[in-house]
């Protein structure tokens, strides 16, 4: 296989609060090839976002970022802000969760398009107003000459978030990472972005970050799935793996949670939405051992509140379905 | 939009009148005789008489009130119990000191407040922090008498830079203006600053937080332009309410720091009128200041509009 266009290392992420270092991502390692889809999936505060951000020097300044993010064959971690901000856009584009409040509200779209094409290279202002209407076009917005003197507020949800997928594709990147890009949307626009943004992956050859925590989303797009929990992957696998066999009772729980919508029995025999009890952990807190003991329903047993199970591979299972708990035979084989 | 200032004009009309009934009848209520205030204890009873009847103030009230207010609406109000000159002729030639004045101070205040600001929003909790909140804390609880005098001690005195004290019209000689404009300008625009430095504080704290300011970052815009572009252009939009009520307040006349300077404002103008109990001069220049917070109020809306696409006016049904 060819080398990946971008892999994370052992990412350690932690914010300097006044309890204490807030842990947020602990050593995250996930690799990303051109024109494959990786989603990373967990529950909010589990790390996703952070750790997209951490790969751009996008955290504000109270974050400790530690470990390696390689793209491109160059390291991303410790660089320089101007070196990142060669990255940001042109190498590496994101589309954030709220198109809303993504957005500028008092500038025009071929502005904010155009921000992002100049962000890299000198434009004329025509060569902006041409190619800021291109990308509109190519996002699927109609009347794309008009739409550029709009403002976000005269747009709807959807299409602001295809202005918001414009803007990330301007700079030509290589990595496109949608972080939640389609919880604030309706379902029905939400499957048409998914559309758009799988037809734009095919053309571009982009490989595709999806940070989502809908289950739902990543079974429909992606190819390999990292979990997330306390900022640790729990478990990653090719997606029907994961799916189909999960390793980490974390997982297991997840996709518990997960309404199954063509249960053939009837209504009185199916099971019923599982509810993880509990909560994450505090990150400024976190309990020693595997982050998930306390939480927990297959066994919690002395060795589980102390050692941090490593990331190894399912038995029975392909070699890249590798999951953390001391467990995951018993837990896959069910 | 048009509408929507022809609709804020005729309100604004509305406003005035009402003002000028109060103003009328405070003057009212004032105690104290204009005429003997004008004339001196030692004035023979006649002429008294004679300037009372003149002046109208044995009519009944509201009798004075209707003359009063038909005159303004053609431009006469009234005469100066003092000089004698028209109040129209004595507050025009007051405007363009006060103008010079109040444009100069607001932009001293902005020239702190923004930078200042700015620089300390950027770096919360930080040095450059605490001396932006030390500075408008002090800014704020100086008294501009002192300041003004501090100045003159050490700018016209010790240093002998600038004039301590008077005026001289742009037209006259546009360097002696601005050394003259100098040290009042400072007096009355470091409190304002002072305001607007904690505004522009917050303002930018909250744009900077904003999701689009992380888009734009994400974009690989270089951080000057961010700031610029969607952290300051955002923050622009409340500052200017509260930067035109501080203009307001600065074009209806600093008294104090006009005072101090010499300095012949309106200020000075209303505080003359007010001591000797010249009431056409007086109720002339509240008139004038309720028209200027209400043209500046005006101004502040539709520019609000402008720098803020998502505020349209639409006239009421």
């Amino acid at each position: 296989m060819t080398a990946p266009v971008l892999a994370v290392d052992d990412l350690h992420v932690a914010f300097r609060t006044r309890r204490g270092p807030a842990r947020v991502v602990n050593g995250l390692s996930f690799e990303l090839h051109a024109g494959r889809t990786l989603a990373v999936v967990g529950e909010s505060g589990s790390g996703k976002s952070v750790s997209s951000l951490a790969l751009l020097g996008l955290l504000p300044g109270t974050a400790d970022v530690r470990g390696s993010a390689v793209f491109d064959g160059a390291e991303l971690i410790g660089r320089s802000e101007e070196e990142l901000r060669k990255v940001r856009g042109a190498g590496i584009g994101m589309v954030f969760q709220d198109p809303m409040t993504s957005l500028n509200p008092v500038l025009t779209i071929e502005r904010q398009i155009g921000e992002a094409l100049r962000a890299h290279e000198k434009v004329s202002d025509d060569g902006v107003r041409s190619r800021a209407a291109e990308l509109l076009t190519e996002v699927g917005i109609p009347d794309a000459k008009a739409r550029l003197r709009a403002y976000p507020h005269q747009l709807s949800g959807g299409m602001r978030q295809r202005v918001m997928i414009a803007i990330a594709l301007a700079g030509n990147p290589r990595v496109l990472i949608a972080d939640e890009a389609t919880t604030a949307l309706d379902v029905t626009v939400q499957a048409q972005i998914l559309e758009l943004i799988e037809r734009l992956q095919h053309e571009h050859g982009m490989g595709v970050v999806w940070i989502t925590h809908d289950l739902g989303v990543v079974a429909g797009i992606a190819d390999h799935v990292v979990v997330m929990y306390a900022g640790r992957c729990v478990e990653e696998g090719a997606v029907d793996e994961l799916f189909g066999r999960p390793a980490h009772p974390y997982t297991r729980g997840l996709l518990g949670a997960l309404p199954v919508v063509d249960d053939p029995r009837p209504a009185r025999e199916r099971d019923e939405l599982v509810t993880m009890p509990g909560l994450p952990p505090d990150p400024a807190d976190l309990p020693p051992g595997c982050a998930f003991h306390p939480r927990c329903p297959v066994r919690a047993d002395a060795r589980c509140a102390t050692e941090p199970p490593p990331l190894l591979s399912v038995p029975g299972s392909a070699a890249e379905h590798r999951a953390a708990t001391f467990y995951a035979g018993e837990v896959a084989g069910r | 939009m048009t509408r929507y200032a022809l609709r804020r004009l005729a309100q604004s009309v509305a406003v005035l009148l009402g003002v000028s009934v109060l103003v009328f009848a405070i003057m009212q209520l004032v105690p104290g005789d204009p005429i003997r205030a004008a004339l001196g204890q030692q004035a023979d009873p006649e002429t008294y008489q004679a300037l009372r009847e003149r002046a109208g103030l044995d009519d009944p009230v509201p009798v004075q009130f209707v003359t009063w207010i038909g005159n303004a609406l053609t431009g006469d109000f009234g005469v100066s119990f003092r000089t004698g000159e028209t109040v129209l002729s004595l507050i025009a030639e007051r405007v363009p000191a006060t103008l010079s004045l109040a444009l100069a101070a607001i932009v001293v205040a902005l020239l702190i407040a923004i930078p200042l600001g700015t620089l300390s929003a950027l770096n919360p909790r930080k040095p450059v922090d605490w001396f932006a909140s030390l500075s408008s804390q002090a800014g704020l609880s100086v008294p501009d008498f002192w300041l003004g005098i501090m100045l003159i001690l050490v700018f016209a005195g010790t240093l002998g830079w600038l004039p301590s004290a008077g005026y001289t019209p742009l037209t006259e000689s546009p360097g002696d203006w601005l050394r003259h404009l100098i040290l009042p300008a400072i007096t009355a625009g470091v409190s304002s600053g002072a305001i607007l430095t904690r505004f522009v504080r917050s303002s930018v704290l909250e744009s900077l937080g904003q999701d689009h300011v992380r888009t734009a970052r994400a974009k690989g815009m270089r951080a000057r332009d961010v700031l610029t572009w969607h952290v300051l252009r955002n923050a622009l939009v409340p500052l200017v309410t509260v930067g035109g009520v501080q203009l307001a307040y600065l074009l209806s006349g600093v008294v104090v720091v006009e005072y101090v300077f010499a300095w012949p404002g309106l200020g000075q103008l209303a505080f003359q009128a007010v001591e000797s109990r010249d009431y056409p001069v007086l109720q002339g220049a509240v008139l004038l200041f309720a028209v200027i917070f209400l043209l500046v109020n005006l101004v502040v809306d539709l520019a609000y509009a402008r720098l803020d696409p998502r505020i349209t006016y639409r006239s009421a049904r």
